[in-house]
């Protein structure tokens, strides 16, 4: 659905995107992760037909954008980092705009307007101007303008910034709905627990794809996960216990809690859990410490500076 | 395709209706307009001006040999015809200017344009109508202006004065000239509004357009230049190709890669 063959964008001498090739297949959320400045937002422009990439082509639904960009402007449906909506216009009267510009006859176009607004919660407000939306609503239409027409191939960037629980809860589920309508989702977010949630798979991404799997392959590859364990009895006593273990690879005491470092969370706790109940242990509390695709995330950055400063150090050697 | 641009042409002109700044700068200068020309027509009754003198009627049918014959009364609201009207021509000119110059740099502005070039509209479809939408509330200002004038002129001015505003000349220079001439000013605008960030440079841009435009319309005026029917129409075509030129170029010129990644 969304296809990259070693996409790249130059801008002077400097590489904004380097040697993109990714597969988006329909009904799958893809999560494109990375650092600001990372070129997140010059792939989706690129894969958007918005801007000429300088190697590399890149086929939506089908289409090559080099070859009829306006064709697979029509094939997609973007949400930008900003809503960009008319203020001064009514929350219909936007999403009507933008269907006539992708040509939507008029029945299907009301049709639609009405659909989206109401899917998004906004039915209520379809007639009142946007100036007068919260952050949250205005998130939701910009969401409903991106899907309006029905496009193959959706790119989401940072759909749930700066919206309260309850609106990011809707907005995760509206785009589990799109997935489930076989939609290609191409999800650019800062926030790893939302990738880890919603994404099929996830590309964590620096000017090039630095790792790609689905979000618990990534985990498994890259991190160990660490559990707390609260006790009413003292912890230092069941660190010997833990450690004798063969899912463990580190335990310590840490704050009042004992730490244990295991290779997986769900596979390696319950084993835990039994040796300290079975050793004595009065437990109150068991809680994973970190994301692991945050560690996962921050590992793989971390190891793509470490490579980078030891081929500048072998550059200068 | 057609419908793209009347999309974007219908949003434009709503947008016009809704800003309370731009309707002020619409309507004020309309009635400041006919108010201001309705006086200086009433000069012409003036017994001062009724009684020029023999020399100064001379000087003014050397000047103006389309008027020679009348009375001296008429031959002074007929310049001063001429002057109004030419006034009325150059409204379409300068507010439609304002409107263009913000019409890419605003949408850039306020974070719209960015969702605006992920639809499947052409470039030549969204220029074409932003300078079309910003030419109709001139173009308005400009009709009103002239419609107006010629019915309370009515009570003011002679047949004669009044049939020579509703010459075939200023016909063709109001219903053909003044469009084409402000879509040129338009087309500059917009170019200069997907060159620059900064709307006060797009403005500064559209306006050389501006200047020669003018001094044809007043050289017309004070005699220098003789604009009958048939050099209004030749002038309308010369006009209309000069248009296409122009938006052609704003096409080429119009680079979205630059206004979506360099402007901030």
């Amino acid at each position: 659905m969304i296809r990259a063959e070693g996409l790249g964008k130059r801008y002077g001498e400097r590489w904004a995107v380097r040697d993109l090739d990714v597969e988006v297949k329909q009904g799958e959320i893809f999560g494109f992760l990375g650092p600001n400045g990372a070129g997140k937002t010059t792939t989706t422009r690129m894969l958007a037909g918005m801007i000429a990439p300088t190697t590399g082509r890149a086929l939506i639904g089908g289409v090559d954008l080099a070859e009829d960009a306006n064709a697979v402007r029509s094939r997609i449906g973007l949400l930008t980092e900003s809503p960009g909506l008319y203020e001064r216009m009514s929350a219909a009267a936007n999403l009507d705009f933008h269907a006539r510009l992708h040509g939507l006859p008029s029945q299907k176009r009301r049709e639609r307007v009405r659909a989206c607004l109401d899917l998004l919660g906004l039915g209520e407000r379809r007639n009142d101007r946007v100036a007068g939306f919260s952050k949250g609503m205005k998130q939701k239409l910009a969401i409903a303008r991106a899907v309006l027409h029905e496009p193959v191939a959706v790119f989401l960037d940072e759909p749930t910034s700066g919206l309260d629980p309850e609106s990011a809860r809707d907005v995760r589920a509206f785009i589990r709905d799109l997935r489930d309508a076989g939609r290609a989702i191409f999800l650019c977010t800062h926030n790893l627990d939302e990738a880890r949630r919603l994404c099929d798979r996830v590309a964590v991404f620096r000017t090039r794809i630095l790792r790609l799997g689905s979000p618990r392959e990534l985990e498994r590859e890259v991190v160990r996960h660490r559990l707390a364990v609260r006790m009413a009895n003292q912890p230092e006593p069941f660190v010997e216990v833990v450690r004798a273990l063969p899912a463990v690879r580190e335990a310590e005491v840490a704050d009042g809690e004992l730490v244990v470092v295991l290779d997986e969370l769900d596979r390696d706790a319950p084993p835990v859990v039994r040796a300290l109940v079975e050793a004595g242990a009065e437990i109150q509390r068991v809680a994973g410490l970190d994301s692991a695709l945050e560690a996962a995330y921050l590992a793989i950055l971390n190891e793509e500076v470490e490579a980078e400063t030891a081929q500048a150090g072998g550059v200068r050697g | 395709m057609i419908g793209r641009v009347l999309t974007v042409v219908v949003k434009e002109l709503a947008d016009v209706c809704r800003s309370r700044l731009i309707l002020t700068t619409l309507i004020v200068p309309t009635i400041l307009y006919i108010v201001v020309s309705l006086v200086a027509l009433s000069a012409g009754n003036l017994p001062g001006v009724a009684g020029m003198s023999r020399g100064e009627l001379e000087a003014l049918e050397r000047t103006l040999p389309r008027n020679s014959g009348v009375a001296s009364v008429e031959a002074f609201q007929i310049l001063v015809v001429d002057q109004i009207l030419v006034l009325y021509m150059l409204a379409p000119l300068f507010i439609p200017l304002t409107i263009a110059s913000y019409s890419i740099i605003g949408e850039k502005q306020v974070r719209t344009l960015e969702p605006l070039l992920a639809t499947p509209i052409r470039t030549w479809e969204l220029l074409a109508a932003k300078s079309v939408a910003a030419i109709v509330p001139g173009m308005l200002v400009g009709w009103v202006s002239y419609a107006a004038f010629l019915v309370l002129a009515g009570f003011i001015a002679t047949p004669t004065v009044l049939w020579h505003a509703l010459g075939a000349t200023w016909l063709v220079s109001f219903g053909v000239l003044s469009p084409l001439f402000a879509l040129l000013a338009v087309s500059m605008a917009v170019i200069a509004s997907s060159r620059t960030n900064d709307p006060r440079a797009a403005q500064q841009l559209g306006a050389v357009v501006i200047l020669p435009i003018s001094a044809l319309l007043s050289a017309q005026v004070f005699g220098f230049v003789r604009l009958d029917v048939s050099h209004a129409l030749m002038l309308a075509v010369a006009v209309a190709l000069a248009d296409v030129a122009l938006l052609w170029t704003a096409v080429r010129l119009f680079d979205r890669e630059t206004i979506l990644t360099r402007w901030k």
